[in-house]
């Protein structure tokens, strides 16, 4: 029996390719709700976990008769300012509609949000692939809305409980055109999408609090093929990690169903971390009909041009442009550069080290950064059992000075950071007590040469008729000798000045 | 003792004379409600009113030397009836549902604090037709309201118990709301001056929506002054309600007594009769006392300019199916979770969706039409046809009012074609009782500010009202013409 | 323009998440069915081109500033909101499991 595909016959060996749309939502770091005056995030050094149930819930988040929506002039600030980071055009006039289903979590049994005429369109944003990122890609953002969150239901045996503090957290939906090829894309565009949103301060970016939410949306199809096949819409996962898996799981399911000669159906599907599998929530069949309509309680939105433009003027500097940046001022590889403006931990401590020891030392901290840095933190994430201090920006803007004034070698600066990182403390007192100062001192090294020189005659006749690879071994015995503190450049200087000399 | 049926200054100069104080005031106003048989109010609020009474009477002597402070205080000691669709902080409000029959709301309508602020005194909750939604106050979970003069007909809704309230001296003055008629109708079958305010004069929070983008809250009288007076305290800007007007509020107590005091003051008024509102069906003494009351304002000075308002046949459809959608939507918040009544069968549904509907059958059926009626004309496959279309004809009705407002200055035409009609006439046909708000829906579906005025009664002595029609934000004009036609024309 | 049925009152009961009882619904559909045959004369209005009249204002949205104002608690600390609430345990609005 012959299997086909969008019309065209299909079989195992058929290559398909993933057709993947992403739909965002961003939590805007405002301190209030987006309608109401209720708080919107912990104060500073809270979590959400700590606020007390339904604590930052007032009469408006709990839909109660009679509240009307007042909309927070810092959230559409914020929402502009992601447009405008994303290259979209700002419509001036927006419209604010109630999409309504029936949900505990949802107070006045609509939410309200942007449908017809969101408040940005048309935008984009660059993804870099290949091993050095030196390929471009510029995935499509067909829209930018607001809207409110929901509140939270916690199951429990045979009832259930509602939190409303998240209810009415302001939110901006950002969503992409389906161009992405494969997790990997997906992945990027994910990352990318935070870096610019935390870069210009309008996201907390904290992923386990939920301010960065993914729904993808996924369908496959023969290489070649223009049409789309059937989509499934992966719902609400909020690590990059697991978008990327649960869509690559998924795109292998669709693959399975397709050449067992099964039909996809459109649904809603959520991801199963643990097991690395999606399931069926629901179907489009059971789908709610929303009802959207313009909300009577909202006027449009409508927003001065001058405004825009203020907000596009002091818009701060963006991840592109950072990454350009790093590789201009700092000579960072591309990749690297890439990796330290993405917003990420890194970055922020990479920036913080900058500005402790001026630029001269950007190329230094970068290579201690994503060399034995991310080595060490990713080996601990692997042992969770291990007690660790971490980093501060202050050990690496110490010990990229270290470096840079070869007060120690670049061998000893990991020895340093490791046991910084396990155990803390100044990184000057670890360099003195574990005895790592590099020796640049000649009267020092000289009789060390020397000596070994003199124990070496035939190493030394290689030498001298010519084979000068045989350096290597000299300058590998010096710094045995010396612990590994030797100044390497030095050494190296010293041993050929004896062996010609 | 207290002279019956005393508007607001004549109370204040009661207080002036220490022929009365606040605290005997209200106390009689107590006596006289749990006297009436009207079922006018739902719940009352004496303690409460008797300890702002108290309060009141005691700083007239110690801060205000005896004087009423008439300015910073345009109500000082007024006692007031509230229609129950507005929230009062820790008073129950029902809004004459089943749905919120112990509901205590947590925060006080705007409207009503501002009345408070300027001295009033709130007797309590008036009775009302089921979440606002009736023509004749027979759609109350408490019990219908009767009419003040004539206990076998209905007083009109859905601000009945106002309507009763204030014709029967069970209060000096009410709010009620207005979404396509709810002031208008009530104070022309109970007799007494009601305006409906242009939509954003007076802020909306903490009136429970019916149609958001209808309602508008506004005072029912017993003069034309005293409906100033409460305007002017209602209206303005309120950071609670994006729909709220920055349009300067004005002394319309003021533009009321300078008319009142000028003789003159509508010369020169074009004073428009939209043909479609003087149609076959109006009963023949309506059209009489209208008939007359014209040419009462011609002989004022007004000319009179026969006008058109074209679209005026398509207002009822135009109206039901907007004020039923947006009620749709607002009244899904009624679930049971956070507020509000929870029937014992909800917890043991074995699905949310019945769960829901344990809860939504505590709705009466009118509600449950419009609810119905209104996710209709939302849903999918037939928003375009219906919501969409009805706001487009809405808007071809306010063109007709503003090409009809380029050459006059204001519309006239009865409120109602017939006068308050028996209990239980229309109220099997839902159609035959929408259609009773003809005249006063277009209004409410422009936006702009309209009246009614007591100008006569019929031979079994119900009252006839006037009903006044002003372009956006011209509360001046309504005020101005409704001073001189107050009982002269009768 | 739609036929009003008992299929469809029943799909909009659903929708609008009320329970009818069979009885009722013989009434609902002569009386909504009445009601919408009225509306159906907006067919012959010419809309083209007009601008649906969704608000009851004119003027453009007004925003407010980002400023916190909590709702009070109780005495115990506990959020007053929730004294409005048919059912709570835990803090939380308590409503039955929420499957299907």
């Amino acid at each position: 029996m012959s299997l086909t595909c969008l019309g065209v016959s299909v079989d195992v060996n058929t290559e398909f390719e993933a057709v993947i749309g992403l739909e965002v939502h961003v939590q805007l770091a405002t301190d209030s709700k987006i309608f109401s005056s209720a708080r919107a995030r912990p104060e500073s050094g809270n979590s959400v976990a700590d606020e007390a149930v339904n604590k930052n819930t007032t009469p408006v988040c709990a839909g109660h008769p009679g509240t009307l929506p007042v909309l927070n002039e810092k959230a559409v600030g914020y929402a502009v300012r992601a447009g405008l980071a994303t290259g979209c055009k700002i419509n001036l006039k927006s419209i604010f509609a109630r999409k309504h289903y029936f949900y505990p979590d949802s107070p006045k049994g609509y939410q309200i949000s942007q449908y017809d005429l969101p408040l940005c369109e048309k935008g984009f944003l660059d993804i870099e692939l290949g091993d050095e990122g030196e390929i471009t890609k510029r995935i499509g953002i067909t829209r930018i809305h607001m809207e409110e969150d929901a509140g939270k239901s916690l199951h429990l045996h045979g009832y259930s409980l509602v939190n409303l503090n998240r209810a009415g957290v302001p939110l901006i939906e950002v969503v992409s055109e389906p161009e992405m090829r494969s997790p990997l894309e997906a992945g990027a565009y994910l990352r990318k999408l935070y870096a610019i949103v935390t870069a210009i301060g309008v996201c907390d970016g904290n992923l386990q609090e939920g301010n960065f939410r993914c729904d993808a949306n996924v369908s496959i199809r023969p290489k070649g093929v223009s049409a789309f096949g059937t989509r499934t819409e992966i719902k609400n996962v909020n690590s990059f990690r697991f978008v990327e898996k649960a869509i690559e799981y998924e795109v292998e399911r669709q693959r399975q169903v397709i050449l067992s000669g099964g039909t996809l159906v459109q649904e809603t599907r959520l991801y199963d971390s643990q097991k690395n599998r999606t399931f069926s929530m629901r179907t489009k069949e059971d789908a709610e009909d929303y009802r959207y309509f313009p909300d009577p309680d909202l006027p449009p939105l409508v927003l001065s041009p001058q405004m825009v433009e203020a907000i596009r003027a002091a818009l701060p500097e963006l991840p592109d442009q950072k990454r350009d940046r790093y590789m201009r001022d700092y000579f960072l590889r591309r990749l690297d550069a890439i990796l330290l403006s993405s917003g990420s931990t890194w970055g922020r401590m990479f920036e913080e080290s900058v500005a402790l020891t001026g630029k001269e030392q950007g190329k230094i901290l970068a290579n201690l950064m994503i060399g034995e840095g991310m080595r060490l933190v990713s080996e601990a994430e692997s042992n969770p059992d291990a007690q660790n201090a971490g980093f501060t920006s202050k050990q690496f803007a110490d010990l990229a000075r270290a470096v840079s004034d070869q007060t120690v070698s670049v061998t000893a600066a990991k020895q340093v950071l490791a046991i910084a990182f396990k155990e803390g403390g100044e990184v000057g007192a670890i360099i003195d007590r574990e005895g790592l100062r590099q020796v640049s001192d000649l009267s020092a090294l000289e009789p060390v040469i020397e000596e070994i020189i003199a124990k070496n005659p035939k190493q030394v006749e290689e030498y001298r008729s010519g084979k000068e690879k045989v350096l290597g071994f000299f300058v590998g015995q010096a710094m045995k000798a010396t612990q590994g503190k030797a100044n390497p450049a030095l050494l190296q200087e010293l041993v050929v000045k004896k062996l010609k000399g | 003792m207290r002279n019956p049926l005393s508007s607001i200054r004549e109370i204040h100069d009661s207080f002036d004379a220490g022929s009365s104080d606040p605290l005997a005031l209200t106390e009689s106003f107590f006596e006289r409600i749990k006297a009436s048989r009207h079922n006018a109010y739902i719940t009352l609020c004496e303690d409460r009113a008797l300890r702002q009474a108290e309060e009141l009477r005691a700083s007239l002597k110690t801060k205000f030397q005896g004087k009423v402070p008439r300015a910073s205080h345009p109500l000082y000691g007024i006692p007031l009836g509230i229609k129950d669709v507005l929230t009062m902080d820790g008073i129950r409000t029902t809004c004459a549902s089943n749905m919120l029959q112990d509901y205590i709301p947590p925060f006080t309508a705007t409207a009503v604090e501002r009345l408070e602020v300027a001295g009033a005194i709130s007797l309590g909750k008036l009775n009302m037709d089921e979440f606002a939604m009736g023509s004749s106050n027979e759609n109350s979970a408490f019990g219908p309201v009767l009419h003040p003069t004539h206990p076998d007909r209905v007083p009109g809704g859905s601000s009945g118990g106002s309507g009763t309230a204030v014709a029967a001296d069970l209060c000096v003055a009410a709010l009620g709301t207005d979404t396509g008629g709810s002031i208008r109708l009530p104070a022309s079958f109970c007799g007494v001056v009601g305006l409906k305010p242009t939509y954003g004069r007076i802020s909306r929070y903490g009136q429970i929506a019916f149609a958001s983008s209808l309602d508008q809250i506004g005072p029912m009288t017993r003069t034309v002054h005293d409906a100033a007076v409460l305007t002017r305290v209602m209206a303005g800007i309120d950071p609670c309600d994006s729909t709220t007007s920055d349009r300067p509020v004005e002394d319309w107590g003021a533009v009321v007594d300078h008319a009142k005091s000028d003789s003159g003051t509508l010369k020169g008024l074009r004073v428009g009769i939209p043909s479609e509102y003087f149609i076959d069906g109006i009963d023949a003494e309506v059209r009489i006392a209208i008939e007359r009351a014209i040419e009462f304002l011609k002989s004022e000075g007004a000319t009179v300019v026969p006008v058109s308002l074209p679209h005026t046949e398509y207002a009822v459809s135009t109206y039901y199916v907007i004020a039923v959608s947006e009620a749709s939507s607002n009244l899904s918040r009624f679930d049971g979770v956070r507020f509000g009544m929870r029937p014992d069968a909800a917890m043991k549904a074995s699905t949310l969706t019945d769960f829901y509907k344990h809860v939504r059958s505590l709705f009466g059926a009118e509600v449950k039409r419009r609810i119905m009626l209104g996710t209709f004309a939302l849903s999918s496959g037939y928003f375009d046809a219906y919501y969409r279309k009805a706001a487009q004809v809405r808007r071809l009705m306010r063109e007709d009012f503003e090409r009809a407002f380029q050459s006059v200055d204001v519309l006239v035409s009865p409120v109602s074609p017939t006068t308050a009609f028996k209990l239980g006439e229309k109220a099997k046909n839902p159609l035959q009782m929408y259609l009773t708000d003809i005249f006063t829906i277009p209004a409410s579906l422009a936006g702009i500010p309209a009246m009614s005025i007591p100008v006569g009664r019929d031979q079994l002595g119900l009252s006839i009202g006037m009903h006044l029609i002003a372009p956006r934000f011209e509360e001046s004009t309504l005020l101005r013409v409704a001073s001189r036609l107050e009982g002269k024309s009768s | 323009m739609a036929d009003i049925n008992d299929a469809l009152i029943r799909k909009v009961a659903e929708l609008s998440r009320l329970k009818l009882e069979d009885g009722e619904i013989g009434n609902y559909v002569t009386s909504i069915g009445e009601i919408l045959n009225h509306v159906n004369q907006l067919t012959r209005v010419n809309t083209d081109g007009v601008e649906p009249m969704f608000y009851g204002i004119d003027e453009a949205l007004r925003l407010r500033e980002d400023r916190v104002c909590e709702f009070p608690v109780d005495e115990e600390g506990k959020p007053k909101i929730l004294k409005h609430a048919p059912l709570v345990e835990d803090g939380g609005f308590k409503v039955p499991q929420i499957v299907g």
